[in-house]
């Protein structure tokens, strides 16, 4: 009952306290009941209801623990009423302390004082008695009447204050009459008044003298009661006075100021706070300066916020996983979202443990990261792109069950001039390897192709153009199979089976990869329908068979005209390569000698037959060019147009020769250097280009440049006897022993490589002749020799009978 | 990027020390071979890095470490020790034996190069951290 009375009490305070959030009565509460077995409930009572008014489930550990109980509660202090270094209780103590202090004091004085007056009060009433005593003994003493004297003094009797009464005679010794009260106890200075009065007679003798020692017990009493009376008013007038200072210090001090706390308390949490302004004294004016500091922190946050934010959208928008750890080796909370999808990137954790997880496969890496962790984080700034060096730059991580490629790097991230973090930026990479593979398998499959190509190449491209067609031929049968029956059977299966067979292996003789794993496919379908059909399974054995067959028929065709233009790219003669034979030199030459014999429309069959792609003669020239312009200094590349043109067997013999010849002086004196082009206004490599030419007189060789022209000046000065006119000087140029060249070097310079050319030039019945020149280029044209070449060789000094290629043009 | 290191491989099958120096000198490390132990301590002050063999005729791997170790500790070298197997009990093991580390895979040429990479760094870290402190 009492139990539960305290207990509806209890909770009205309790309900008090948790609303104005003061923790100090529900502590003192709490302890108070703990202390009590019968509050017990009251007790459990109040646990429960802080759990439901603070939101904390205490059950577990606060009622085992009554001492941290309410802690949640006081973690939201009040000035006001919290337990302990609160301003507020100090204050209460002091107040009542000083009250107490100075209300004692005045009770004391008080007490002092009416003590003084009750001890003055009954020393005058002593006086006066003993005054009135010793008149009385006097006729008795001077008459020394012992008796009446010893009368009048046990009269005293009657007063149960005297205590002791004594006379003294004059002139003897020993007391005339003495009283004390019996039963009395010697009482003390402060227990009792001593009067002492003369006894005279009316002439003014002394008789002798009266001592009475006066009680003071009903002085004593009284005072008591009177000092009760005081302590108890000045106790009431000390709570009363304590209570009124208290209110008066937490209406006008305590409060606001509890107030402001918990505003500050809300600031510290980051909530919008303002404190109301009541009064404009101290207390109001630091409330409105607590207002415009919060404010100020309020607009600084949100500033903070929006720039956070904008900071943390730019980091989630990089391409890279971003972490940053601390010299402790553990990530912060600065993170990208890339870097949270790939790690988790939660902060506190370790970095080794984020990036090598998997303990059992990465056991050396976790280890030398972590040794590179623990020496990172403790070197000076300057050392960093040295330590750098020993990370790890690429990881394989495991994810969602496939695996990531990242390459990583590091930064130091400073504060002020020291560094304290590192970043760490792994990129993703998985895609841009995985294609990087591709390409690098793609192209290992070409150079495979294109090495079996070239082995074709130089066995001869009779074969590859045999082979072409005949999967042409084979492909075709194929179609014709697959169009002519719409359901397959088995006979048909059977010849397409054959046909794809010995498909596969030709295409494995020729190494054309792509094709002969297709014929493996298109052959384990045709497997797949044999089985059906042998099978007896009705109808369409494959319905999707036929379709998937035509499918790679058309694939299969596809993939050997790519080959075929593989083959032909490759091939010095181009498409030409699939229109040749091979036969033997030694009959061929036989039957071109034996045709000198033969009437001229055959003579002239056998010549066609003789005649040489232009592509045999300029096959290694290309090389040859950047070589010898490499050791120019110089930049220059060679194109070969129309190489499939035939040129005359006679010419192919001497043409590979001329051309070098003519190619490295072009080097040499033709083409500028690459500052001298760029600074003429043209491209930096210089272009030299051989291209054939079918004329009515037989076919050309051009050969032109884009190089300075010749310096016909010069070469009229050294040509012996040059003509004035410029063709015939430049005709000189051709002649032996003339070059323009000042410094002679391997190249050019001796001025006899043109010459041979022109002799060897003759020698197959033709001859050079300068097309144009000019700033912008040369062209040279090796033409048949006609008759007006005969005509000008004669003027310039040269027999015609000492050309061998005009004799052999004769012959 | 390798770490350029100096590498000693000890091994009793040629086959296999010219496999791995051919495979490694292509990672631009510096690899001395041999097959015979008793020699290796001429190498041992230049190299970061030792690869052992464990099973040798005559004498297994951890003999061979000891004595090695013994001979590096005299001449002040302080490469780690890494034991070659593939012999996955001996890879869990290699610390009781003694070894620094273990490259796992033998015989897989492209493992053996990242391994010996990772292993490398950790070598330099570990000289660079006691250096630091010495």
């Amino acid at each position: 009952m009492i139990s539960g009375e305290v207990s509806a009490w209890a909770r009205h305070v309790l309900v008090k306290s948790l609303a104005n959030q003061e923790s100090g009565s529900a502590v003192w509460l709490w302890n108070a009941f703990a202390r009590f077995p019968p509050l017990r409930p009251a007790q459990q009572s109040l646990t429960h209801l802080c759990s439901s008014r603070t939101g904390v489930d205490r059950s577990q550990s606060s009622v085992a623990n009554p001492a941290v109980s309410l802690h949640p509660i006081s973690a939201r202090p009040s000035l006001v009423t919290s337990v302990g270094g609160s301003i507020a209780t100090r204050l209460a103590l002091g107040i009542v302390v000083l009250v107490a202090l100075v209300t004692s004091l005045v009770v004391a004085e008080l007490n002092r004082l009416e003590w003084q007056r009750l001890l003055t009060s009954k020393r005058a009433a002593a006086q006066m008695v003993a005054v009135v005593f010793a008149g009385s003994l006097a006729p008795a003493l001077d008459f020394k009447d012992d008796d009446a004297v010893r009368d009048r003094v046990d009269g005293l009797r009657v007063s149960p204050e005297i205590l002791q009464a004594q006379v003294v005679a004059s002139g003897r010794s020993d007391p005339v009459a003495q009283y004390r009260r019996p039963n009395e106890p010697e009482c003390s200075d402060a227990d009792c008044i001593e009067v002492l009065h003369p006894v005279v007679n009316p002439t003014g003798d002394a008789l002798g003298a009266v001592q009475l020692r006066v009680s003071l017990n009903q002085e004593r009493q009284a005072f008591a009661q009177t000092r009760r009376k005081m302590i108890g008013l000045g106790a009431i007038f000390s709570l009363c006075l304590a209570s009124a200072l208290i209110l008066i210090a937490r209406r006008f001090l305590v409060t606001p100021l509890a107030r402001l706390e918990t505003a500050a308390m809300g600031l510290a949490r980051g909530l919008p706070v303002l404190v109301p302004v009541q009064r404009d004294d101290e207390i109001g004016r630091l409330s409105r300066t607590f207002n415009s500091m919060a404010q100020i922190i309020d607009d600084r946050e949100q500033r903070i916020a929006a720039s956070n934010r904008r900071l943390q959208n730019l980091l989630d928008h990089m391409g890279q996983a971003i972490l940053v750890f601390d010299a402790q080796g553990k990530l912060t909370e600065e993170h990208s979202r890339l870097a949270e999808r790939i790690f988790g990137a939660r902060a506190g954790t370790s970095i080794v443990d984020q990036v090598y997880p998997d303990l059992d496969h990465s056991e050396m890496e976790r280890e030398a990261f972590q040794a590179w962790v623990d020496a990172a984080v403790n070197i000076e700034p300057e050392e960093f792109k040295n330590i750098v060096e020993l990370a790890p730059r690429s990881l394989k991580f495991q994810k969602d069950g496939g695996e990531l490629e990242l390459e990583l790097e590091y930064r130091l991230v400073y504060a002020g001039e020291a560094a304290q973090q590192i970043m760490l930026l792994a990129t993703d990479v998985t895609e841009k390897r995985r294609l990087e593979r591709e390409v690098a398998e793609k192209e290992l499959e070409h150079e495979r192709q294109l090495s079996a190509v070239r082995r074709l190449v130089s066995g001869g491209g009779q074969l590859f153009a045999g082979f072409v067609d005949q999967t042409e031929r084979r492909l075709g049968v194929c179609r014709e199979l697959l169009n002519a029956h719409q359901t397959l059977d088995r006979a048909t299966v059977e010849a397409l089976f054959q046909q794809f067979h010995t498909l596969r292996a030709e295409a494995r003789c020729f190494d054309l990869a792509r094709i002969e794993a297709r014929v493996t496919q298109l052959e384990a379908l045709l497997q797949e329908l044999r089985t059906d059909l042998q099978e007896q399974v009705a109808g369409d054995p494959e319905p999707g068979g036929r379709l998937e067959l035509q499918r790679g028929v058309d694939e299969l065709a596809q993939l050997l005209e790519e080959a075929e233009q593989t083959f032909v790219a490759q091939h010095p003669l181009g498409a030409a390569a699939l229109d040749q034979i091979t036969v033997r030199r030694t009959r061929f030459l036989a039957v071109l000698g034996a045709a000198k014999e033969l009437p001229p429309e055959l003579r002239a069959r056998v010549e066609e037959l003789a005649r040489r792609p232009l592509v045999e003669s300029t096959a290694l020239l290309p090389e040859a060019v950047a070589r010898w312009a490499q050791r120019a200094g110089k930049n220059v590349r060679l194109e070969v147009d129309h190489r499939g043109i035939e040129i005359p067997y006679a010419l192919s013999g001497v043409l590979g020769g001329v051309l070098s010849h003519l190619l490295r002086n072009a080097i040499a004196h033709g083409i500028e250097t690459e500052a001298e082009r760029l600074a003429a206004g043209k491209p930096g490599a210089g272009l030299v280009r051989i291209s054939g030419l079918e004329s009515a007189e037989g076919v050309a060789i051009s050969v032109s440049d884009d190089g300075g022209g010749f310096n016909i000046e010069a070469i009229q000065a050294r040509a012996r006897g040059a003509s004035p006119e410029a063709i015939l000087a430049l005709s000189a140029a051709f002649e032996s022993g003339i070059s323009t060249i000042v410094n002679r070097g391997e190249l050019a310079g001796a001025g006899v490589g043109l010459a041979a050319a022109r002799a060897e030039l003759a020698s197959a019945g033709y001859c050079i002749r300068i097309a144009s020149t000019s700033r912008q280029g040369t062209e040279l044209r090796l033409t048949p020799i006609s008759g007006t070449d005969m005509a000008s060789r004669s003027r310039g000094g040269t027999p015609p009978s000492e050309d061998p290629g005009l004799a052999a043009r004769k012959a | 990027m390798s770490v350029v290191g100096k590498v000693l491989v000890i091994d009793d099958s040629e086959m296999v020390l010219e496999r791995v120096k051919a495979r490694l000198q292509r990672e631009s490390y510096e690899v001395a071979t041999t097959s015979q132990p008793v020699g290796a301590a001429r190498h041992l002050l230049l190299c970061d890095l030792v690869i052992l063999d464990f099973h040798m005729p005559g004498m297994n791997g951890s003999e061979v470490l000891r004595s090695l170790k013994m001979l590096g500790a005299s001449s002040g070298a302080t490469p780690l020790y890494f034991l070659y197997t593939s012999d996955k009990s001996l890879s869990k093991g290699y610390r009781e034996l003694g070894f620094d580390g273990t490259l796992t895979n033998k015989g897989d040429d492209e493992s053996l190069v990242q391994q010996v990479a990772v292993a490398l760094r950790l070598a330099k870290l570990r000289r660079k951290t006691s250096a630091g402190k010495g």
